[in-house]
């Protein structure tokens, strides 16, 4: 297993940075509490002490998390929305941990008697921090980031194959020579709007639809079985890739099927209509 | 008792136990959506009752801790260390199941953007099911 794999905590059962950014969180959230106390008639210096040790916390757990979080920045796919979303909410991020570590530089310089600056500069930190959890949770929630990846053995696509047509009047569409994808892999393929996988299980090729027929996850990041069978990565729906067939539950219906066929240099032409615009 | 007086570990302490409801409270929410004959039904519940022990043990956690609130630890039992001990493990405990639940099982994944999917998955040509089929 490599490195990133480890990181992206495909050992577990389920990613590490969700996991460990519950601990800058919690800092950060205590600090803000300490930080309102001791604003409290006859508090002290001790609340203030005990907010910038919570700071101290929050960053250092924080910039620890980070180093999961690119790890799995670098499991999504070069072409996809969420990886746009996954750059902001790091960015994002960097703003925090800067912001805190500003706002604990002026309660060191103080001697932490001026709260006002500190306070404020927090405040911004925790809003920012906000949000950003909010853009993480819309990436896992909405969007499937990292579900069911665990599962999966092979790497996933780094990006869509944008197919070109074989003959100009004609319906097949060119995608890969078949000895690129291996057993247990597979390519997401983008022909002229219409989006399917292809993949390998049990020495043969499927094409089929991209998107699962419960809740539409991404079946290029699906795990193929030998038995000719792809789990959905979201709520593991499975299907027959030959026919479609739904074989297990949650999902009913059947995924839709491409002919294909191996040309004589061992390029893989899958027919469909194509035509439409391009799929996100 | 005032907030000068208040030693930072127990300070940290109550925080701590704070900030486990601030985390454990949205659940139930979640829970009452999985269907009964799921696999995740049964983490689900397995992951309540972890949460359960371990609040419990920290409500007593808390209450053998309250003596060393005026900062004397000598009146702190060594049961309160370890009670803390076994409500962290459970805590952690659950919040694993949690994640598995999330990340393993897909609960939650996909509730509120599948309008949005559908739509993109109509555009790029695959079948999708009737409107209002397709239900966890």
């Amino acid at each position: 297993m490599k490195l990133v794999h480890l990181l992206q905590g495909r050992g577990v059962g389920h990613p590490l940075h969700p996991l460990l950014i519950h601990f800058p969180i919690a800092a950060f959230v205590l600090s803000f509490a300490c930080d309102l106390f001791a604003f409290t008639p006859g508090s002290g210096e001790l609340p203030r002490r005990i907010s910038s040790l919570f700071i101290m916390t929050g960053v250092g757990t924080g910039l620890f998390a980070a180093v999961f979080g690119l790890a799995d920045y670098q499991s999504i796919r070069r072409d996809d929305e969420s990886r746009k979303l996954a750059f902001r909410h790091a960015a994002l991020n960097v703003v925090v941990i800067l912001l805190y570590s500003i706002s604990l530089l002026i309660r060191y310089r103080t001697g932490h008697s001026d709260m006002g600056w500190p306070f404020l500069v927090s405040i911004v930190a925790f809003a920012t921090l906000g949000y950003s959890g909010y853009l993480g949770g819309e990436m896992v929630y909405n969007r499937g980031v990292a579900v069911g990846r665990h599962r999966r053995r092979t790497e996933l696509p780094s990006a869509t194959i944008h197919a070109t047509r074989v003959a100009q009047t004609g319906s097949h569409f060119a995608v890969c020579r078949s000895e690129e994808i291996r057993e247990g892999e597979s390519r997401r393929v983008d022909a002229e709007g219409t989006v399917f996988v292809v993949a390998r299980a049990g020495e043969k090729l499927f094409a089929f639809q991209e998107f699962c027929t419960h809740r539409f996850a991404p079946l290029s990041e699906g795990v193929f079985k030998s038995d000719g069978q792809v789990v959905c990565p979201w709520h593991r729906s499975c299907f027959e890739m030959g026919s479609g067939a739904v074989k297990c539950a949650p999902a009913k219906e059947p995924l839709r099927t491409f002919p294909m066929r191996e040309n004589a240099e061992g390029i893989i032409e899958v027919e469909c209509e194509g035509g439409k615009k391009s799929a996100a | 008792m005032t907030g000068s007086c208040l030693p930072p570990r127990f300070t940290h302490y109550c925080a701590g136990w704070l900030e486990h409801w601030r985390l454990s409270s949205p659940g139930g929410a979640d829970f009452s959506e999985i269907k009964p004959e799921k696999p995740a039904r049964k983490l689900g519940y397995y992951h309540i009752l972890l949460n359960v022990g371990g609040t419990i043990l920290w409500i007593i956690s808390l209450f053998l801790h309250w003596p060393a609130r005026t900062g004397d630890v000598s009146h702190l039992p060594a049961v309160a260390l370890v009670i803390s001990l076994a409500a962290l493990i459970l805590t952690l405990s659950a919040a694993y199941l949690g994640g598995r639940m999330v990340y393993d099982y897909g609960i939650g994944v996909g509730r509120f953007s599948k309008k949005k999917l559908r739509r993109i998955a109509v555009e790029s040509g695959s079948r999708v099911p009737p409107e209002k089929g397709g239900s966890q």
